[in-house]
């Protein structure tokens, strides 16, 4: 749509024209802020633990699962140096104290943006019974981790104040 | 011809420019959720004569819901 409305435009005598290709969709997945009735809806951005463990390929699982341990953490994400999110790791799945993040982590990680609504993610969570999930960007950075307790909670106060 | 931007340089155009951005969906579609600053002038709507809101002064961007 889009490029017909740029191209009409130049019809129109408009010179100085930029077409946003990602769209609105794109600006709402990188977290930037919306206008609109639906802008005040909370969105998983607001429960996103930051923090999240961060592991390069080549870390021994060892140190990963002392780190993990020493922040109550279930979950590490594993990423490359531009922060992208090449796998996730579970404390609870590290044997091998030898062994690499590339050899423990999964690959691929279900993902979601910033801006998916927590009723949206909550009912996907309990529809496909999983607890947590990566947030990154549309270029695949890492954003951090939600988890299902977090969004039922952030939810809920919602649905009270409202 | 329109020059295709990313994220990055709408954010730059918008800040040190002061573009213009322009949502081409239904109206209906950008009272539930548009880019802040952004005006509404659907596709359908879009002629000479509405047109003539639009600042000739300042870069425009268009933009709709995603690429396709």
């Amino acid at each position: 749509m889009a490029p017909r409305a740029a191209a009409r435009l130049e019809t129109l005598g408009f010179r100085n024209l930029f077409e946003y290709k990602g769209g609105k969709q794109d600006w709402f997945a990188a977290g930037l802020p919306a206008a609109g009735r639906r802008a005040a809806e909370p969105t998983i951005a607001g429960v996103l633990h930051r923090d999240v463990p961060r592991f390069g390929l080549n870390e021994r699982a060892g140190p990963i699962l002392d780190r993990l341990r020493a922040g109550g953490w279930e979950w590490g994400a594993v990423v490359n140096p531009a922060g992208i999110l090449l796998g996730r790791i579970r404390a609870a799945d590290i044997r091998n104290p030898e062994a690499t993040a590339e050899q423990v982590m999964d690959e691929g990680p279900s993902t979601y943006r910033p801006n998916v609504r927590l009723d949206e993610l909550l009912a996907r969570m309990l529809d496909h019974r999983f607890e947590m999930a990566f947030v990154t960007d549309p270029e695949g950075k890492l954003g951090g981790l939600v988890t299902r307790r977090d969004i039922a909670r952030a939810l809920n106060a919602y649905r009270r104040a409202s | 011809m329109a020059r295709v931007v990313d994220r990055a340089e709408v954010r730059r155009l918008v800040t040190t420019e002061h573009a213009q951005l322009l949502e081409v969906l239904p109206r209906e579609d950008f009272e539930s959720e548009h880019i802040p600053g952004a005006v509404s002038l659907p596709l359908k709507e879009l002629n000479a004569t509405t047109a003539e809101g639009l600042d000739r002064q300042r870069p425009l961007i268009v933009y709709c819901d995603d690429f396709l």
